[in-house]
C-alpha cells in the first residue's frame, strides 16, 4: 500500500469516526473518484512473466467537427479532463436546461484549460456547422473550451455506447429523438470517472466539486 | 342568551361570517389555481425559459416582453407553438416553440395567471371563458 492510499484510508477513517456532519464533507469531496465500467482481465508482461492485470474501458478514438468546422479527435482532449453529453439543437424538452446546467460548468472552469466541454449532436442532418455555430455563440461560449460536434451518424451513435449513454431516433419522442441527460467526465488517459443528471442542478454541483479532484490527481502523475 | 342578543347575533354575525367563509374559499381556489399553475409551468416551460422565466442567454427568450405576454398572442403560443424569427426585447430569437395541444384549457388558464402574477408581478388574471373564446381566435 502506498503512502497516498495509506493517507486516503486515514482520512476516510477519520472522517467517519466524526459523524454525519463529517460523512457529508466526504461526499462533497471524494478523495479518488472511481474508474467506471466494466473492467477487463488482461495479461500484461512484468519481468519476463505474465501476470493479470485490471483494464478499465477508455474512450476510443474518433474524428468530428466542431462549431468552428475544425476536426475535432480524442487528441484534442490529450492531458485534459472533459465533460461530453449528447444533444440536438432542437430538441424540445431536456436539452435547454442541460445546456443551462453545462453553463455553470463552463463559468466555474473558463479560466482553467485543463478543463473541456464537448457536447455531440445526434441530429447530424439538421445540425450542421452554421447551425452549431449559431447555437453555441447564442449561448456565448468559446469555442476553444466548448466544442459541439457534429459527424457520421454511426460514428456518434456508437462513441455514445462507449460513454455508455443512450442516444437513439425515435420517431413518437419530442423532436424525434431521445438521449439521456447524463453528463460524462473524462480524465486525461479517456477513463470515464463520473455520471452526472445533467437536468439536477445538485448533481451538477457534485460534478463541479469532483472536477478538482481530477485535476490534482493528474497533477500528482 | 336574550332575544337582543339573538338579534345581533342574526342581523351582524352572520353575515359577517358568511362573507369570510366566502373569501377564504376564494382564496383558496386562487391558491389552488397558482398551485396549479406553478406545476404546469415547471413541467412544461421550465425547461426552456428556466424556473424565473429568465430564457437562455440569446437561445431562449425570457417571458417578460409585453407583446410576448399580450393574451391573444399568449394563449395561441402556448397552444399551438411558433417558429420563426421573433424579436424578444429587441434581440432576435430563433428557436422553434412546440405545440402543447395534450394541455388542457384550464391548465393553459392557470399557467397564463401564473406568468402574469408570480413571474411578472402583472396583478392581472384570465378567467376560463376568456381562454376558451381566445383559443377560437387563433390562426392554426
Amino acid at each position: 500500500m502506498g503512502r497516498t492510499e495509506l493517507l486516503a484510508v486515514g482520512l476516510i477513517a477519520a472522517l467517519t469516526a466524526c459523524g454525519p456532519s463529517a460523512v457529508k464533507e466526504k461526499e462533497k469531496a471524494p478523495v479518488r473518484l472511481p474508474l467506471l465500467g466494466e473492467p477487463a482481465i488482461v495479461s500484461v508482461e512484468v519481468n519476463g512473466q505474465y501476470v493479470p492485470d485490471t483494464v478499465y474501458p477508455k474512450i476510443p478514438g474518433f474524428t468530428f467537427t466542431d462549431q468552428e468546422g475544425d476536426t475535432i479527435t480524442a487528441k484534442t482532449f490529450d492531458n485534459k479532463v472533459y465533460v461530453a453529453d449528447f444533444f440536438f439543437t432542437t430538441c424540445p424538452t431536456i436539452c435547454p436546461v442541460m445546456k443551462s446546467q453545462l453553463l455553470r460548468v463552463y463559468e466555474a472552469f473558463a479560466k482553467d484549460d485543463r478543463v473541456l466541454i464537448l457536447s455531440h449532436s445526434i441530429d447530424p442532418e439538421h445540425d450542421s456547422v452554421a447551425v452549431l455555430k449559431d447555437y453555441a455563440e447564442r449561448l456565448q461560449v468559446s469555442a476553444d473550451k466548448w466544442h459541439f460536434v457534429t459527424g457520421e451518424k454511426d460514428s456518434i451513435y456508437s462513441i455514445a455506447e462507449h460513454y455508455m449513454v443512450s442516444a437513439d431516433e425515435d420517431p413518437t419522442a419530442p423532436g424525434g429523438y431521445i438521449h439521456s441527460g447524463a453528463f460524462v467526465l473524462i480524465d486525461a488517459q479517456k477513463h470515464i470517472r463520473g455520471y452526472y443528471d445533467g437536468t439536477k442542478p445538485e448533481d451538477v454541483d457534485q460534478l463541479i466539486r469532483d472536477i478538482p479532484v481530477l485535476l490534482d490527481e493528474q497533477g500528482g502523475r | 342568551m336574550n332575544r337582543a342578543g339573538v338579534k345581533i347575533l342574526l342581523q351582524v354575525l352572520l353575515p359577517v361570517l358568511a362573507i369570510v367563509a366566502i373569501l377564504l374559499v376564494y382564496r383558496s381556489a386562487g391558491r389552488r389555481q397558482r398551485n396549479e399553475g406553478r406545476a404546469v409551468y415547471e413541467k412544461h416551460c421550465a425547461n426552456c425559459h428556466g424556473s424565473r422565466g429568465e430564457g437562455l442567454r440569446q437561445l431562449i427568450p425570457p417571458l417578460n416582453d409585453p407583446r410576448s405576454l399580450e393574451f391573444r398572442n399568449l394563449v395561441c403560443t402556448i397552444r399551438y407553438g411558433r417558429s420563426g424569427p421573433v424579436t424578444i426585447n429587441g434581440k432576435v430569437y430563433n428557436q422553434p416553440m412546440p405545440s402543447n395541444f395534450k394541455l388542457e384549457n384550464d391548465e393553459i388558464t392557470a399557467v397564463i395567471n401564473f406568468i402574469y402574477n408570480d413571474l411578472n408581478s402583472l396583478s392581472k388574471r384570465v378567467s376560463l371563458p376568456q381562454v376558451n373564446a381566445a383559443l377560437e381566435t387563433c390562426r392554426k
